[in-house]
């Protein structure tokens, strides 16, 4: 008995030590070294890079390939070997954070758009700017894979960050990773229900409208005659009725009344045939309504009271109108000593008289706060206005009210008046729909028209092309725009283009022992093999511009989405989401849980969340991300 | 007599190296896991700590406590963490009245235990997905009733007035079993003498119950209710499983939610620390008032 008593202490005394022990004896080879000349030598020890990943199975089968082609060339050649290390869960993101600060997380690893900036700043990325740019002093060549001037600058200079300004993009940023993808969001659209709503498709953008009209073919091969369209002349419309006869143009925006009206017939037809629980459109992002306006939730005001020279001002619900300059006023406008070409937005700090608050600190007091209720437009621009080379366009506040309004907001039964009008119903509420993986299912399961999303989509969708979409084309299309149009059906005022892109990077661990050929595998993956290994899936738009605009590596328009480069014309203007736009989602927290409960449901009236402490708070929130510099 | 004595402390090595090396596991455990945090979870809460490192932390006094008590969100959670440990209290009603009704000459009382006991051993996670589709607003089995029965569905985890609510029900339905076994053995235990005492001297069932049973079984009471209540204030798993972003209105949002958020989105173990410290501080006061309580009614005897 006391034997046994005795083997069973042992036994677990070497169970606790076990862990250390493993952890101790873990061997991953040496690090590669460059020579004085610029050139890599290998290691002499297989250099074990681990390399963190976190996604579903098409990216992994994606991810998996990638690597055993870098392990199987560069690699081999360079002695590296590279083992992916899969980690899945919601919580990854959390994870990881703790795993770098204790200095056991993987050699290379994805980093999302929300945690980027804060593990910068807290020293757990390692900065790249030397093996992309080169260091002379350090015989650092620069990077003949990885080249960010031959790539699309809006997304590669997310990762440049100065972590002493917060800033993105400028010259004193330093590359703490490299984009792993990049993923415009556009409108998936399900053709099949909208033949069956009796919606006839054209494929033709702004430029070949005069051509189409004149007799010419789409993208699609079809002319005006194909399509029953007459005689009629096809204006800039996304979607429009032409006797009786509705159609939808996939390469041109649709107008925010546009789009519900499509979304209609489409939900109608659905739940008529068979989807009950159908409808016609999801988006659950606010910025391509903002955004199309020139509205923003936080805007930077300069100010020589703070140390960093700004402070960040809350402007969800901001009423001001905002302008635009017209199209023909080729020359320009100057506003505020600055200058604005044809069909840009005047900016906020711009268009607004700010000059009450001039020289006054936030901390002075609330009051400066609740900016709209404040500020006006200034003489400059209003004589501008009336000059008529500015078109007004809605404040942001109406911008996210119409957003709001797509929802199926309803009480006993009843679509509900979403700040002064009522709700269209078209849209399920955020939390019908089961995250990032519910809305896809959705959209496969025939449960919506029309879903707002990104790039990621397309292989899981082409993969179901047998499986749930089985029977069903789909497509894609720009996402809307806000305009007007006179009698006639020309465009008279419209905003711009917007929306928003999700990237995730490639980073190196501050605290890993083989950067260099850390470094190796993360330039293979952002370089053309890399890029197009992944594009070729159907995952992702490479980051070299030569590559996106390749019909066999991208476009590949023989198959689904056949309207590619609506992707490619979102990439050009998409920028990254709220959540990119500080060091962490603080910020938007406090207001965002009030957002999508009580005011999205139509329980709280834009005015009491306007006055509600989860807004008011968040200016002094903001605050906080200036004070400290 | 020296031998004797000589005897005596070989056997109490013996005895106390054996004893040492069995408790040795657990305690490293404790220390590892709970005594060594705990210690950097107070000297954290005074800091100003960039990320999960200490380099160049500094000392902040009271700022972190400061931040958090200020932050209207903390004492939300409070609020929610309050309202939902409602289910404790019905749990244990419940679980009584099951228990009880558990004791008569039922046939498959067994079955019946084991029924009631599964959604205990059952995954948190699990049984929140279940519940989270039953109680889905379009697909879901409720509302898919409500609307067969002409009424209006409601939208359960959408509408700020029904999260914490649903909740509770979920934990009311998961909780209960495991008071049900507790109570199912202290009422076997009552000792049958006093309700032959008692029918001697003509009191009815109820007043049997009333005055003999749940005095009888009040200790099961007390350590069902501090269990319950120290759980309760400490409800994560459910709540962001359902809605990660902490629920419609922050409803959703609990103190361990809270400081969960601060510590690992926001990269706070300062404020973090300091709201687990108020968290134990509540614990604490709430278990020492209960026990003080519950030198009114619980009997030992």
């Amino acid at each position: 008995m006391k034997k046994i008593l005795k083997s069973l202490v042992a036994m677990a005394c070497c169970l606790c030590v076990l862990p250390f022990a493993t952890a101790c004896g873990e061997d991953k080879g040496n690090d590669l070294s460059i020579n004085p000349d610029g050139t890599i030598k290998p290691s002499d020890k297989t250099a074990i890079v681990s390399f963190w990943i976190n996604g579903d199975d098409s990216e992994i089968e994606v991810f998996d390939s990638l690597v055993k082609k870098f392990n199987s060339t560069t690699g081999k050649e360079l002695n590296v070997k590279v083992e992916l290390v899969q980690r899945t869960g919601d919580s990854y993101g959390d994870i990881l954070g703790q795993s770098l600060a204790q200095g056991n997380a993987g050699d290379v690893f994805y980093v999302g758009d929300s945690g980027y900036k804060q593990y910068a700043e807290n020293g757990y990325l390692y900065d790249i700017t030397d093996f992309i740019e080169g260091n002379p002093d350090k015989n650092i060549p620069k990077s003949e894979i990885y080249k960010p001037e031959e790539m699309w600058d809006n997304v590669v200079t997310r990762y440049k960050y100065d972590v002493n300004t917060y800033e993105s993009g400028t010259a004193t940023g330093r590359y703490y990773g490299v984009p792993k993808d990049l993923g415009p969001t556009v409108i998936f659209y399900n053709e099949t229900y909208f033949e069956g709503a009796g919606i006839k498709i054209l494929s033709v953008d702004e430029a070949g409208l005069v051509a189409f009209n004149a007799g010419g073919k789409d993208d699609r091969g079809n002319t005006k005659a194909d399509l029953g369209l007459g005689s009629a002349t096809v204006k800039e419309k996304g979607y429009f009725v032409v006797n009786g006869q509705k159609y939808f143009n996939n390469q041109i925006p649709m107008s925010w009344e546009e789009t519900r009206e499509c979304a209609k017939v489409v939900q109608d037809y659905m739940r008529s045939h068979g989807k009950p629980q159908g409808y016609g459109y999801f988006t659950e992002w606010w910025f391509n309504y903002g955004w199309s306006v020139g509205g923003n939730c936080i805007q930077k005001i300069p100010s020589d009271k703070y140390d960093c020279g700004y402070y960040y001002d809350f402007t969800l619900m901001d009423n001001t109108k905002n302008y635009i300059v017209k199209d023909d006023v080729t020359e320009g406008v100057t506003v505020n000593k600055k200058h604005y070409g044809p069909g840009k937005i005047i900016a906020y700090q711009d268009k607004l008289d700010m000059s009450i608050y001039a020289g006054k600190k936030a901390a002075d007091g609330a009051s400066m706060y609740q900016n709209a209720a404040n500020y006006k437009i200034t003489d400059e621009v209003k004589a501008l206005y009336d000059a008529k080379k500015l078109n007004e366009l809605p404040s942001q506040r109406e911008a996210f009210a119409e957003f709001v309004r797509i929802g199926d907001v309803k009480k006993d039964g009843k679509l509900v008046d979403i700040d002064g009008t009522q709700a269209y119903g078209i849209c399920p509420l955020p939390t019908d729909i089961d995250g990032d993986a519910g809305k896809t299912s959705e959209f496969m399961a025939g449960r919506l028209g029309m879903l707002v999303d990104g790039r990621w989509n397309v292989t899981k969708f082409r993969e179901e092309k047998n499986g749930l979409l089985k029977g069903i084309t789909w497509d894609v299309a720009p996402l809307p725009m806000y305009k007007e149009y006179d009698a006639d059906g020309n465009v008279t005022v419209h905003g711009i283009e917007a929306g928003h892109s999700g990237s995730v990077g490639l980073c190196i661990s501050a605290k890993s022992k083989l950067k260099v050929a850390a470094w190796k595998f993360v330039e293979f993956c952002g370089g053309e093999e890399g890029q197009k290994a992944q594009s070729l899936k159907g995952f992702a738009i490479p980051l070299q511009k030569k590559l996106a605009e390749d019909e066999e590596i991208f476009l590949q328009t023989n198959q689904m989405p056949r309207n590619s480069k609506v992707f490619l014309d979102a990439t050009s203007y998409e920028q990254a989401g709220d959540w990119w736009f500080l060091q962490d989602n603080k910020w938007i927290d406090a207001w965002a849980g009030k957002l999508n409960g009580s005011v999205r449901n139509g329980t709280m009236t834009f005015e009491e969340f306007f006055k509600s402490s989860d807004y008011s708070k968040t200016f002094g929130l903001l605050e906080k991300y200036t004070k400290n510099k | 007599m020296y031998l004797d004595n000589v005897h005596k402390k070989k056997k109490i090595d013996k005895e106390g190296l054996t004893g040492f090396c069995m408790s040795f596991i657990p305690v490293l455990g404790f220390c590892i896991f709970g005594l060594i945090p705990m210690i950097l979870a107070i000297g954290m809460a005074f800091m100003d700590i960039k990320g999960f490192s200490f380099e160049g932390a500094t000392w902040n006094g009271i700022e972190n406590f400061k931040d958090v008590l200020s932050d209207d969100l903390f004492w939300q959670s409070i609020v929610n963490t309050l309202y939902m440990s409602v289910s404790t209290f019905i749990n244990i009603f419940l679980s009584l009245i099951i228990a009880y009704l558990l004791t008569k000459n039922i046939k498959a009382k067994k079955v019946f235990r084991t029924i009631y006991f599964v959604p205990y051993v059952c995954s948190v996670v699990a049984i929140t997905l279940m519940w989270q589709w039953i109680f889905n607003n379009r697909f879901g089995v409720v509302n898919n009733l409500f609307k067969a029965w002409g009424w209006e569905p409601i939208n359960w985890f959408n509408d700020p007035d029904w999260f914490i609510p649903v909740l509770i029900f979920m934990g009311v339905w998961s909780g209960t079993g495991y008071g049900i076994i507790l109570y199912g053995a202290a009422l076997t235990n009552v000792n049958s003498t006093l309700y032959e005492a008692a029918k001697v001297d003509g009191a009815n069932s109820f007043k049997t119950f009333l005055h003999i049973t749940i005095p009888a079984i009040s200790p099961t009471t007390f350590y069902l209710l501090i269990m319950g209540i120290i759980g309760a204030l400490q409800e994560f798993a459910r709540p962001q499983i359902i809605s990660s972003s902490g629920g419609p209105d922050n409803v959703g949002v609990t103190v361990v939610f809270y400081l969960y958020r601060r510590a690992f989105q926001y990269m706070e173990m300062g404020p973090a620390s300091a709201s687990a410290w108020l968290l134990a501080i509540v614990i604490i006061i709430i278990t020492i008032i209960n026990f003080g309580v519950s030198k009114l009614w619980v009997s030992y005897d």
